[in-house]
């Protein structure tokens, strides 16, 4: 069979050994946790709570104001120690609140809910809302308002991103065979949410247990489904950035979003697992989100891990918990390393946008030809460029401060994935380039 | 843990990259070469051997000095310096005289590289710089009776280094001990097409053209050597089609329309060396998919034009020189259209 895939990209080794065959694991409570009010793009939600109040497991401590804002809960049962600015996985300083957890917690899910209750699109966006739920994948766009289309854009089709392209992650794929049950009913939930008829879940080759498991589970038909719902699951080739949303729907669609446009414009949403699996259980048990799956794990990692972990945990107690470092770490991701972000603060908490925490070796990281090197024209960059861009000529642009010329050659298109530097024989730092060159133009508009 | 925080770096994605870097690829071409340099040795002698020697060495030797004389610092570790030496070699008659070689070999790190700021930076294809800026020296055409014939050897001697002089009475080919090797020389088969006419052409057999058991340039003649090496970069992802496919096609499409053997045209000269090795180099080339083509086509043009009208036989080294300075331009007019817009 012929794999569905996308023009352009890269095959980084997948390094998904490590972790794949690990079942998820419950992460053991830190002494403290810190919850920031700002986990999401939008408003950050506002504090409810205050210093040395008690709060349980669940309890919302952060209201969404906004439309676009999420509401917080608590992760843990315990006492707010304290309700101040803590640095998040950037350094950025945001409202968090501090809770030093009890010994004992208590289970949050209630299980006798909504199971077998027929329910209308409107209960089906408000449990989403309620339970603070956002896109998982590392973005962290709040889930209610992608739920939300404008009235005039129909969506027919919804797409589970199984596709986990990232190397080292393996938290998508371990939800998908553990969790295979709630995630084809959250993408049930999400369809009938919009409307869609038709349901597609994208998984790379490289996750044959997974697409496996997957269809049988779709085969078990449920008739009250069976007649209104197309779902199929649609095997595509192993391939980097396969996951990225506009590479996802033209791989299985053939549609095109157009440029600086929403997937809605061409009828299609997007779904993290995560976020699918999460929406079943805010639906179902009227479960919060307040934890989540992160795999840690990386050469630098002694003990590499796919954990459930509350919001709020440090890092450093999941790099604890996989038994530390092996040796000196060179750089720590925070998400995928294709994509994430480098971080230096190993005591920011997990957020509901945390995929991953990979820690590299310092000779993985130890590039010797950084910036000694001109671009040596090879064209590789503009091969592999997902989004059809000239990275090279976006980066000349930019290092002659020629941000207008950048900004024509499509800077503002490019989506990160970092495509191009991976193969980049000069090791140039073209994203680092094209975000400079992303920065001026939209200062320039502000002003 | 706290040791390790500082320590951590910090830059844009991606943290991975890909084991190809500059060096790495530029051995890789080495390698590429290394079949035409057999090639080479097997039909013109060790003299295709010490011959290159001298170039890669002079073009190392000129790229230490020019970085010294300008305090920047070394970038012999990339390795760029052998390719230009390598190349440059393969693109010299055989029995070109030594001091000559290592000039040219000078001529391009020191001109056509470091002067205009070094490996990216560069306008002209080093290799072709070096080789056509003698063949612009007074006198150039005494270069031409350095065509030996292949396998010459086999009543010289195979280890017979070759020193050539030239003196007002014109040009000798001796050995390094000052003994006269007559009667080894003679016109390449696109010369001898171009004075004599399609019918002096006719006793070459193709598989003489495709192995390189004919006059030529050292590295050039051997169509079946070079097309291994071709074949390895591509494996490699170093070079794709494009420029090499349209130059070829364009060539051979002019050469029917022109009634002339598309074959013959295709194999004799430097055309094969010049599309996969001259033409694909990273750095003088276009990097757009569009423009790639559009290049080999012009490329393409400009060798038969110079074959049919030209005052020199050589087509292929001037045809990409020209159009080296162009592929910027290519680039700005043959940008894809982004995804989705
Ligand atoms: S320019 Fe942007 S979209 Fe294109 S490969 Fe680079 S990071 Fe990816
Ligand atoms: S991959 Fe790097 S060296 Fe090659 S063209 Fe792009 S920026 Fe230049």
């Amino acid at each position: 069979m012929k794999l569905m895939t996308f023009k352009g990209g890269v095959h980084p080794p997948t390094f998904k050994s490590q972790t794949a065959d690990k079942p998820i694991v419950l992460c053991p409570l830190p002494p403290k946790i810190s919850i920031p009010m700002a986990q999401h793009i939008g408003m950050p939600a506002r504090c409810l709570v205050k210093e040395g109040e008690r709060v349980v497991a669940g309890q919302k401590i952060g209201e969404a104001d906004s439309f676009i804002s999420a509401t917080i809960h608590s992760s843990v049962s315990g006492v707010i120690e304290s309700v101040s600015l803590y640095p998040n996985f950037i350094d950025k300083m945001v409202e968090s609140v501090v809770i030093i957890p009890d010994k004992e917690q208590g289970d949050v899910t209630n299980q006798s809910l909504n199971m077998n209750k027929a329910l209308d699109a409107n209960q089906i966006r408000a449990a989403i809302k309620e339970a603070g739920i956002v896109g998982m994948g590392g973005a962290a766009f709040p889930t209610v308002v992608k739920l939300s289309p404008p009235p005039d854009k129909k969506i027919d089709s919804v797409i589970i991103n199984g596709c986990e392209c990232e190397p080292f992650l393996t938290c998508d794929h371990r939800l998908m065979l553990e969790r295979t049950d709630s995630l084809i009913d959250g993408l049930r939930l999400i369809m009938l949410c919009i409307d869609a008829d038709k349901g597609y879940i994208g998984i790379e080759d490289n996750k044959p247990g997974a697409i496996k498991c997957v269809t049988s589970e779709l085969n078990k038909v449920v008739p009250e489904w069976a007649n209104k719902m197309h779902i199929e699951v649609c095997p595509l080739s192993t391939k980097y950035p396969q996951g990225g949303e506009k590479q996802l729907i033209y791989a299985i669609l053939k549609r095109m979003v157009p440029a600086r446009r929403l997937p809605s414009e061409v009828g299609a949403l997007v779904q993290n697992v995560g976020t699918t699996v999460a929406i079943s259980e805010a639906v179902r048990y009227n479960r919060p989100l307040i934890n989540r799956v992160v795999t840690v794990t990386g050469p630098a990692i002694r003990d590499p891990q796919n954990l459930s972990v509350r919001l709020g945990t440090p890092i450093s107690w999941l790099i604890k918990i996989c038994r530390g470092f092996i040796d000196t770490p060179g750089k720590v991701i925070m998400g995928g390393p294709m994509c994430g972000f480098s971080i230096s603060n190993l005591e920011s908490p997990v957020t509901k946008g945390t995929s991953g925490i990979v820690a590299l070796t310092k000779e993985m990281v130890n590039m010797p030809l950084l910036h000694s090197l001109p671009c040596v024209r090879c064209g590789k960059c503009a091969d592999v460029c997902p989004m059809f861009l000239t990275p090279s000529l976006i980066g000349y642009y930019t290092e002659h401060k020629r941000f207008r010329d950048a900004e024509k050659a499509g800077a503002m298109d490019c989506i990160e994935c970092g495509s191009c530097v991976y193969v980049c024989p000069s090791r140039k730092p073209l994203v680092q380039l094209i975000r400079d060159a992303k920065g001026a133009a939209l200062s320039r508009k502000r002003n | 843990m706290a040791d390790g925080i500082d320590r951590l770096m910090l830059s844009a994605p991606s943290h991975l990259h890909s084991p190809v870097d500059v060096p790495q690829a530029m051995h890789d071409v080495i390698i590429a070469l290394i079949p035409a340099l057999i090639a080479a040795t097997i039909f013109f002698g060790l003299n295709a051997i010490f011959l290159s020697a001298v170039c890669v060495l002079s073009a190392c030797i000129t790229e230490v000095l020019v970085k010294r004389l300008l305090n920047s610092p070394l970038t012999l570790w990339d390795s760029s310096a052998i390719v230009t030496g390598l190349l440059l070699a393969f693109t010299l008659p055989p029995a070109t005289p030594w001091w000559l070689a290592a000039f040219a070999s000078f001529i391009a790190v020191a001109l056509a590289k470091e002067l205009f700021g070094g490996i990216g930076r560069n306008i002209f294809n080093p290799a072709l710089f070096g080789r056509v800026f003698i063949f612009l020296l007074p006198g150039w055409k005494l270069l031409l009776n350095g065509y030996i014939d292949p396998l010459w050897w086999k009543g010289q001697g195979f280890f017979t280094i070759i020193n050539t002089k030239f003196s007002t009475a014109g040009v000798s080919i001796m050995d390094m001990a000052g003994k006269h090797l007559d009667g080894i020389a003679g016109a390449t088969p696109l010369v001898i097409r171009r004075t004599y006419g399609a019918l002096a052409i006719k006793n070459i057999r193709y598989v003489d053209l495709f192995l390189g058991n004919i006059r030529g340039s050292l590295g050039e003649t051997s169509a079946f050597a070079l097309l291994i090496g071709a074949a390895y970069l591509l494996y490699k992802g170093h070079i794709n089609w494009r420029i090499p496919g349209s130059i070829i096609g364009t060539v051979a499409v002019v050469s029917i329309l022109w009634r002339q053997d598309p074959v013959f045209h295709i194999l004799a000269g430097g055309l094969i060396l010049g599309s996969f090795f001259m033409a694909t180099d990273w750095v003088t080339s276009p990097i757009t998919a569009k423009g790639q083509i559009v290049y080999g086509v012009l490329i393409g043009l400009f060798v038969m034009l110079m074959r049919r009208f030209g005052i020199k036989p050589e087509g292929v080294a001037l045809a990409i020189l020209h159009l080296n300075p162009v592929a910027f331009f290519i680039d700005r007019y043959t940008l894809p259209n982004k995804f989705g817009g």
